[in-house]
């Protein structure tokens, strides 16, 4: 009985500490700016949108932008975003500049009902006080559509909403942005889309059993989704063949000398990067391939080696010519803007061939980044080609068109089900 | 001065003789032959291709289905694509491959080709460039005035320009070169850069006219009264030169239009709207690249092709006199052409270029066939749509009233690198630039300039397309500052029938506006469209509704458009109609044999559509000079042959089918029932005089007069051929915007008719008919221009995401005045197809004009956007096409007129939608983005 | 050059062994190879789907497919229809016989590609029939990547409809 009491003073005493740490740690007090309604601050704000590729989470498929509703599939459950329609009701029509920093740094304005790191405010952190409040009267100047929540399906504990404060605690910086003061200003403007409004890292980063990002292993790769979102630390970049200039025109085309954008990265290109200034995605790519602003970076020359008929992998040569090379053509060349060439592409050159088995194995949807600038579908194999021919297949293209091709491990059948699994 | 200076030169004096079609002194004597394609595979034995089975209907109303229908249904060999060597009578059975090596740079010099990229056994076995042209001396002439090839050490003329053929032995080893080639570096080497080729402008004309006293009386000064008037030089070789002009209609026509203009500046012409309008390069992509086969018959001197092409004759002659100076043993005595059934393209395939290098190829191949078959990238870099830009053009207009005062317009096409159709089309650009819009005054200009651009030049709406959709922009932004009603100021200013357009021209058919736009006013989605913009913004807060209407008034016809019928009838009772054209898609065998029901009571059985010499022997027809730049002396002079005509056939365009085509059909018809049938009833009926001619009547399919027997068909054509009367006439007519009109005499009976030479056949053998009188168009006539014009209108409601610009085309309904359709399931599907081609010009199509664009052989459809089904709105496109005047109302030309209207319709729907006027084309939706 | 043998069966009948070029496309192997020029190159990437064939399952099932950017030797071994297949003894099969009543095509250089699609659409509502009101959409989804540039879509659309509405199994409430 006393111990019975004892516990449960000690865990009225722990729920009363845990509140005080929310309230106190958990929802840091923000002074408030005024909302602006300059045309100028919107248009910023608008910018800023971009980077941050807002819409791509808060508007649900066919719904209203920014209305939110959209499904974010997690390994604890299905979170759905936030209307940030400025509707008073079901949006952030009731917030102030300092509630949405609070939410945008913290993920979190008030003790009671924090959010869920879907919102990166783990990345989000890094954004300026000023840039927020851009935002914020980007947001406030659209249309308010009423559209209230859809109620998330987490599992216990994750629906403890509270508990996130922990979460945060142990895994959320809070830290704001600092610049690296030995690089320049191009590289540390690169640093800060990058791990800020970018959130990069939120796909780049692997993640831990709780589902936050390893910070020692930033930008080191992970699978998203269907894809793997690649290693983009400068010296995985370069082992792929990437240069700062290619990585420039991906950025703004989704087509590059490496490769096209696919999956999820052709819709960041597509909603965010290609909306970017020439300078922003210059440091972007300034601060991933980790060089100076103004240092050229190396672009690789790559040389098929194909030509000679008589090919160790004929299996894979065969499957390559009448699967593949109508399209990319016999040498890997592609036609540029309108077939991703493969001679070269840094997709290939990833060892683990994850995304290649994955690619070719679901095909992809075509993909219009402008008016000039589109690439048509790429049709599944999975049901043409069995898990042994795509081993063929891929160790074929590997071999001949990656840049590191003698380096890459050769794929067995049992791999490619695994991947495909 | 004559009109259209600067059209392609004229064509060399063409006789049509026996069994074949002859070229003059300067093809050096080549003959020409026109062969129907007999080696269809696919229809075995018959010749043609067979009409679908039960098409017709019952025979005399509307037909059941397309007469081609059945053979497109189940794959026939109607393309040339289609063909092979093996198909064709008397040809070698294998074929061998030609591909095309297309200059990607216009700005360096072509130094040569590296093929190293080709392991040993692909490389080709013939490769003919430049240099070999010129020693064998092959040329291109007249229209293809440029290098066939770019030779080494020049810079290519334009992007594009083909610098080498290469012949490959074998399928295998062709496709897997190709492959190799596609997309590969350096295979085309060049050198040090010289910029762009520089060249004079194709063409320019100037439009100035003053009204009279109101819009029908006399012109004060107009071109179609004083003359066209062309610039007598360009400044720094692009800018026409008007004022130092020397002749006098070109210094009055400056002292007027300077007038003109002032009075805008000085604000006389009442308040002045100003508008930059910029339309972009866009390509045909019709489905079929351009192909064809070639074989060298060296023991013959013949060279036989296989095309499929819209303009037969033309073709053949212009590769007939590429080679009138070729060196043995490229020297060839007869060139034989096979046409595919099909022949269409939008205009891509009238005059194109790629026939040339078909022929080179056959001369080439070492006396083996050989296919020369474009891929898309090639074929969407071989011709196009010109982008124009409409600069400046103020209306006045009385702000009391709404009428307009005077117009002002200035037009530059950029014509790509080849003269092509590009002079032409800046003259159609300009007469349609006011589109349905009476003006009292006008200064209008035009010019077609030069650029390394890839080939441009005439497309479906060749370029009124372009000017109508910047003025009925421009018409709405001046109901909008007068804050009227954008219909009523429509109807305040428009055309009707009697008026004079641009050119002072009085087109000679009704123009029916008022009903138009009554039609369009009354439309549900224009009514209503406050009512649906509150409904629709409502469910949808983040987009906007919008709707607009525009309307187009365009010519048809060419103004020297010649066509040849011949109806005839077996004694069963089988009708066939021959006409000399080729079908494009748009139905044109069926019109002709549907069109044979005016006057045979019923469909005929058989459509064959044929340009070839060997049918239309028969006229024994001779012409010689260009007809549009005739004099009258020559013409009256020439017109004294009565087996004389000013053109013989026409190439399939500028939507002659249901107009040029299935009048001489129904004049054929005419003379049929007139020369055999009527006489054969009345030999059955022996009514002597009780009964005439003009109370015959079809019921049922069976012929009558005034209570006589019913007489079908079958039992009058047994008749004809039982007695020998007549069973076949064959008629040749001409238009220069009016018809010329003969007398004929054939058994005593006189008859005038709307055609210029005629042939019967009695007893199964045809016989000509010499005409006693006749009456040519005058030759001044080709200056009126224009004067057969459909009007058109088109109302389109959108929605605009207003977070991305996204738009979404929701309903379109479209009205048209079509004459009389012959057949309405053909006049609505050109409509369908015309709107979501104009859809596809207003917000997707688009090409870079050099080095990124369609020239550097990058371009296909992946990229080039054409609209897909979602683009268009399927369910919810709707067509009123007004009720004809009267039952025999001609049928007009409407091909072009059902896609202009749509796209400034969507344009004045982006305007309602998002209050901001888009100039440019296509608009997308990053331009209502960037706009917001 | 790299070679295959193959061996297809199209519309009905065994063809081959043929030694081709592995990477020869199906297209051409339909037109060169065996005559069959039916099948329409268009655009050679993959995009307008004039070029498309139906490849016919053991277990019944078929699927459309792409001739231009797929290898003949894709087909190996496989059962292909072309438009060649669809008309028997003289007489349109119902999806030809409906894009004829409809005026459909213009060109027709697209029909070919649209009467596969169509064809293999109806033969996968007789298996599974689709809710009335899902009917333009499906139309939509299995029609949507062909491309025609004479008709705008309409006609096609339309014959297709009434078409799967004149059977009663083809559709369910």
């Amino acid at each position: 009985m006393a111990l019975d009491r004892t516990t449960g003073g000690l865990a009225l005493i722990a729920i009363a500490a845990y509140g005080l740490f929310a309230a106190l740690w958990g929802v840091a007090p923000v002074v408030d700016h005024p909302l602006s309604r300059d045309p100028a601050t919107i248009a910023a704000g608008k910018y800023l949108a971009a980077a941050g590729d807002c819409t791509s989470c808060h508007t649900a498929e066919g719904g209203e932008t920014f209305a939110g509703g959209r499904p974010l599939a997690t390994p604890f459950g299905t979170i759905y975003s936030a209307n940030i329609t400025p509707d008073p009701k079901t949006g952030i029509g009731d917030l102030n500049s300092a509630r949405f920093y609070q939410l945008m740094a913290y993920g979190a304005d008030s003790p009671l009902d924090p959010l869920y790191p879907a919102m990166p405010y783990t990345s989000f952190h890094n954004v300026t006080r000023e840039d927020s409040d851009a935002l914020f009267s980007y947001f406030m100047s659209g249309p308010a559509v009423e559209q209230p929540a859809t109620p998330n399906e987490m599992s216990f504990p994750f629906d403890i909403r509270p508990l996130m404060f922990a979460w945060d605690f142990l895994f959320a910086s809070r830290k704001p942005f600092e610049k690296t003061p030995d690089k320049d200003e191009v590289w540390n403007r690169g640093a800060y889309l990058v791990e800020g409004l970018g959130h990069c890292g939120e796909c780049h980063t692997p993640r831990n059993a709780f589902g936050a990002m390893e910070n020692s292993k930033s930008l080191k790769g992970a699978v998203v989704g269907d894809f793997e979102a690649p290693d983009i630390t400068p010296s995985a970049l370069d082992g792929r063949g990437w240069s700062r200039e290619d990585l420039v025109l991906y950025f703004e085309t989704g087509a590059s000398p490496r490769g096209s954008a696919f999956g999820d990265m052709f819709l960041a290109v597509k909603k965010s990067l290609h909306l970017l200034t020439h300078d922003d995605r210059m440091a972007i790519a300034t601060y991933l391939m980790d060089v100076g602003g103004s240092q050229p970076s190396k672009g690789e020359a790559v040389v098929a080696k194909l030509g000679d008929d008589a090919h160790e992998n004929r299996s894979g040569r065969v499957l390559y010519l009448s699967n593949c090379s109508l399209c990319h053509g016999p040498n890997g060349q592609g036609v540029e803007a309108t077939m991703p060439p493969l001679a070269g592409n840094a997709t290939l050159a990833q060892p683990d061939g994850v995304n290649l088995i994955k690619v070719m194995a679901q095909g992809l949807d075509p993909q219009r980044v402008s008016l000039t600038l589109a690439y048509g579908p790429m049709p599944a194999f999975r049901d043409r080609l069995s898990a042994g021919q795509m081993a063929d297949l891929a160790n074929y293209v590997r071999s001949v068109f990656a840049t590191n091709g003698d380096d890459l491990p050769k794929l067995g059948a049992e791999e490619v089900s695994r991947i495909l699994r | 001065m004559k009109a259209m200076h600067f059209r392609s030169q004229a064509p060399p004096p063409v006789n049509w003789s026996r069994r074949r079609f002859l070229i003059g002194s300067s093809a050096a004597g080549i003959t020409l032959a026109l062969v129907p394609l007999v080696a269809h595979a696919a229809f075995e034995k018959d010749e043609t291709m067979p009409a679908a089975p039960g098409w017709s209907g019952n025979g005399v109303g509307p037909p059941r289905y397309r007469i081609d229908g059945y053979a497109k249904a189940t794959g026939a060999k109607l393309y040339a694509r289609d063909f092979r060597a093996a198909d064709m009578a008397g040809w070698p059975d294998e074929t061998d491959h030609a591909m095309l090596l297309l200059a990607s740079d216009a700005t360096h010099r072509f130094v040569g080709m590296d093929l190293a990229i080709l392991a040993n056994d692909l490389q080709p076995d013939k490769v003919v460039t430049a240099e070999d042209l010129k020693a064998s001396r092959i040329r291109a002439k007249g229209y293809f005035t440029e290098d066939l090839m770019c030779p080494k050490g020049k810079t290519p003329d334009y992007l594009g320009q083909p610098v080498a053929l290469l012949i490959f032995r074998g399928l295998e080893k062709f496709v897997t070169a190709r492959q190799i080639l596609r997309g590969a570096n350096g295979v085309i080497v060049f050198g040090e850069e010289t910029g762009a080729v520089a060249k004079p402008p194709y063409g320019a004309n100037r439009f100035t006219r003053i009204g009279g006293s109101d819009p029908s009386a006399p012109d004060v000064y107009s071109p179609a009264r004083d003359g066209w008037v062309v610039p007598p030089r360009f400044r720094r070789g692009q800018y026409p030169s008007w004022p130092e002009a020397d002749p006098a209609a070109t210094r009055r026509a400056e002292a007027y239009g300077r007038d003109i203009r002032a009075t805008l500046d000085n604000g006389r012409a009442g308040r002045v709207l100003k508008q930059h309008f910029q339309t972009q390069s866009a390509d045909h992509f019709f489905m079929e690249p351009e192909s064809g086969l070639a074989w060298h018959d060296a023991a013959n001197d013949r060279l036989s092709l296989m095309l499929g092409v819209q303009s037969p004759a033309d073709t053949l002659r212009a590769i007939a006199d590429m080679l009138s100076d070729a060196e043995s043993p490229y020297a060839i005595k007869e060139l034989e052409g096979h046409f595919a059934y099909f022949g269409g393209a939008f205009g891509g395939k009238d005059m194109p270029l790629l026939p040339n290098y078909v022929a080179l190829a056959g001369l080439f191949a070492d006396g083996r066939p050989v296919r020369l078959a474009l891929d898309r990238f090639e074929s969407i870099s071989a011709r196009h749509e010109a982008p124009r830009r409409d600069d400046r053009k103020p209306t006045g207009r009385r702000p009391e009233t709404g009428a307009f005062t005077a117009f002002v317009c200035d037009l530059s096409l950029n014509g790509g690198g080849t003269a092509n159709y590009s002079a032409s089309v800046a003259d159609a650009a300009a007469i349609s630039s006011a589109s349905m819009y009476y003006v009292p005054k006008s200064d209008v200009s035009t010019i077609a300039t030069h650029s390394h651009g890839v080939t441009a030049g005439s497309m479906r709406g060749y370029g009124g397309l372009q000017s109508i959709t910047a003025m009925e922009c421009l018409v709405d932004d001046v109901a909008a500052q007068l804050n009227m009603d954008p219909i009523e100021l429509r109807r305040k200013n428009a055309m009707r029938t009697g008026y004079r357009n641009l050119t002072g021209a009085v087109p000679v058919v009704t123009i029916r506006s008022e009903a138009l736009l009554d039609r369009l006013e009354q439309s549900p989605l224009w009514s209503r469209r406050d009512q649906d913009r509150r409904a629709f913004q409502a469910a949808n807060p983040y987009k906007a509704y919008g709707v607009g209407v525009a309307c187009a008034m365009f010519k048809y016809g060419t103004g020297e458009d010649g066509a040849l019928a011949a109806v005839s009838f077996s004694a069963d009772g089988r009708i066939e109609v021959a006409a000399s054209t080729v079908e494009m898609g748009t139905g044109t065998s069926t019109a002709v044999a549907v069109r044979v029901a005016d006057h045979l009571g019923r469909h005929a059985d058989q459509a064959i559509l044929d340009s070839t010499g060997l049918r239309w022997e028969p006229l024994g027809l001779v012409t010689s000079g260009d007809p549009l730049k005739m004099s009258q002396q020559d013409q009256d002079a020439a017109a004294a042959n009565p087996r004389w005509v000013p053109v013989i056939t026409s190439r399939a365009s500028a939507s002659v089918g249901a107009h040029v085509t299935t009048h001489a059909v129904a004049e054929a018809s005419y003379a049929l029932l007139r020369f055999g049938l009527w006489p054969a009833a009345r030999a059955i009926w022996q009514a002597g005089d009780t009964v005439t001619f003009a109370d015959l009547q079809w019921i049922d399919g069976k012929l009558t007069a005034k209570g006589m027997e019913p007489l079908s068909f079958v039992r009058l054509a047994e008749r004809c051929h039982a007695s020998g009367g007549t069973t076949g006439v064959m008629v040749h007519a001409f238009s220069r915007w009016q018809w010329a009109g003969a007398e004929f005499a054939v058994e005593g009976d006189t008859w005038n008719g709307a055609i210029d030479a005629l042939a019967l056949r009695r007893g199964g053998d045809w016989r000509v008919q010499d005409r006693r009188k006749v009456s040519f168009p005058p030759a001044s006539t080709e200056r009126l221009s224009e004067t057969y014009a459909a009007t058109s209108g088109a109302i389109v409601a959108l929605s605009i995401d207003r977070t991305n610009g996204a738009i979404k085309v929701l309903r379109v309904h479209e009205v048209l005045d079509c004459g009389r359709a012959l057949v309405p399931e053909l006049v609505s599907g050109q409509a369908q197809g015309g709107i979501a081609m104009g859809l596809g010009h207003a917000l997707t199509e688009y090409l870079p004009l050099y080095e990124d664009g369609p020239g550097n052989g990058t371009w296909n459809v992946n990229r080039y956007d054409v609209p897909r089904a979602r683009d268009v709105p399927v369910w919810d496109m709707t067509l009123e096409t007004l009720p004809p005047v009267k039952n025999d109302d001609a049928p007009r030309g409407i091909a072009e007129i059902v896609m202009i209207p749509v796209i400034p319709a969507t344009l004045n729907a982006i305007h309602d939608a998002t209050g901001k006027r888009f100039t440019r084309l296509p608009v997308t939706a990053d331009d209502i983005q960037k706009a917001q | 050059m790299e070679t295959v043998q193959i061996s297809v069966t199209v519309n009905g009948r065994q063809t081959g062994h043929h030694t081709i070029p592995a990477g020869l496309a199906m297209v051409d192997f339909l037109h060169d190879y065996l005559g069959l020029t039916g099948t329409k190159f268009g655009c050679g990437i993959g995009v307008c789907h004039a070029c498309v064939v139906i490849v016919d399952e053991i277990d019944g099932t078929s699927r459309s497919m792409r001739t231009c950017i797929n290898g003949a030797a894709v087909f190996d071994g496989k059962r292909v229809r072309t438009v060649e297949a669809h008309a028997k003894d003289g007489r349109l099969s119902d999806v030809q016989q409906a894009f004829v009543d409809h005026f459909a095509f213009q060109c027709g250089y697209c029909t070919p590609g649209f009467v596969n699609e169509a064809t293999r659409l109806l033969e996968d509502l007789a298996r599974n029939p689709v809710s009335k009101d899902g009917l333009e959409d499906r139309i939509e989804a299995s029609l949507g990547e062909h491309l025609c540039r004479c008709t705008g879509y309409v006609r096609y659309y339309e014959a297709v409809r009434d078409l799967i509405r004149a059977n009663p199994k083809l559709t369910k409430s």
